[in-house]
């Protein structure tokens, strides 16, 4: 051992410094990964389905999938 | 307390005493008789039918079974030697700084100088000798025990390779022991499945019908 003295460590308040930095932590954790999800998921899922159905005909849409023979009971003309 | 006042005590004492003037051996000690006295005393109190069945082997042979019953009711000599996982024992354990007993156990002639002149003033040892004290008390120190080990090299280790030793086991299954997939899963199949899907418009707002250029009849770039 060197005659020198080691730094006195930390002795106090250990358990509220870990509790400050994990409070913080999942605090921004959760925000983020909520953040994420929002932006990342269902921010694109409501756009496409606005796209969508911005310029939708159901009947031109009915016509297609009749003529290609999907129908049993709406044949093709 | 040993009930020598009441009419069952009065008979048992007097039988006692009888036995005493029995014996003509003089080498029977004081502490005999009084070991004799307060067994039959315990006895009465605790085990009643004991008593009875010693007071009828008592005139064949009482000096054998006062003997025995002596020796279990003071345990003198019929102590069963305690084992030693049920001592305190020592512990290398973070949540545990002091353990119960100190780490070595039996010291050496020096060891025991050194505990010695432990008792003296602390600033008379030297550095060498205030580690020998850590090292007798404790076994490893904080920042041993902390230290990590390279065990998750091991381990990571073993699970791929157990892994890969499946994944052999599987291909062998495959090639060996299966039949044929089902039809359904050829080319031909599945391309009329994936035209049929198209045309019935299946997820087309975010799915497969959206990848789809229904005017040029080809895939999305």
């Amino acid at each position: 051992m060197s005659s020198a003295l080691l730094p006195k460590p930390q002795m106090r308040r250990l358990l509220a410094r870990r509790m400050k930095f994990h409070l913080f932590g999942a605090f921004f954790v959760s925000v983020g990964c909520a953040a994420l999800y929002k932006f990342g998921i269902a921010e694109p899922r409501k756009r496409a389905y606005a796209e969508f159905y911005k310029n939708y005909d159901p009947m031109k849409d009915f016509e297609a999938m009749r003529a290609a023979g999907v129908f049993e009971s709406a044949p093709p003309k | 307390m040993f009930g020598f006042s009441s009419k069952k005590g009065q008979k048992i004492s007097s039988l006692a005493f009888l036995f005493y003037r029995q014996v003509e051996n003089s080498v029977i000690s004081l502490l005999y008789v009084q070991c004799l006295h307060l067994t039959l005393a315990y006895l009465l109190l605790f085990c009643p039918d004991r008593m009875l069945a010693s007071r009828a082997f008592s005139l064949v042979g009482k000096r054998a079974i006062s003997t025995s019953i002596c020796v279990r009711a003071h345990g003198h000599a019929g102590v069963v030697k305690a084992e030693d996982f049920s001592l305190p024992a020592y512990v290398d354990r973070r949540d545990v700084p002091l353990p119960e007993v100190a780490f070595v156990r039996d010291l050496s002639a020096q060891q025991k100088a050194l505990k010695e002149k432990e008792k003296a003033s602390w600033t008379a040892l030297s550095v060498d000798e205030k580690v020998e004290l850590y090292r007798i008390k404790f076994n490893e120190s904080y920042a041993e025990m902390n230290k990590g080990t390279n065990e998750w090299k091991t381990v990571l280790g073993g699970v791929l390779f157990f892994l890969g030793l499946t994944g052999l086991i599987l291909i062998w299954q495959k090639h060996y022991m299966y039949g044929p997939i089902p039809h359904t899963f050829s080319d031909e199949w599945l391309s009329a499945q994936t035209k049929r899907m198209l045309d019935m418009r299946i997820n087309p707002v975010e799915g497969i019908s959206a990848q789809w250029d229904f005017d040029k009849n080809e895939w999305k770039k």
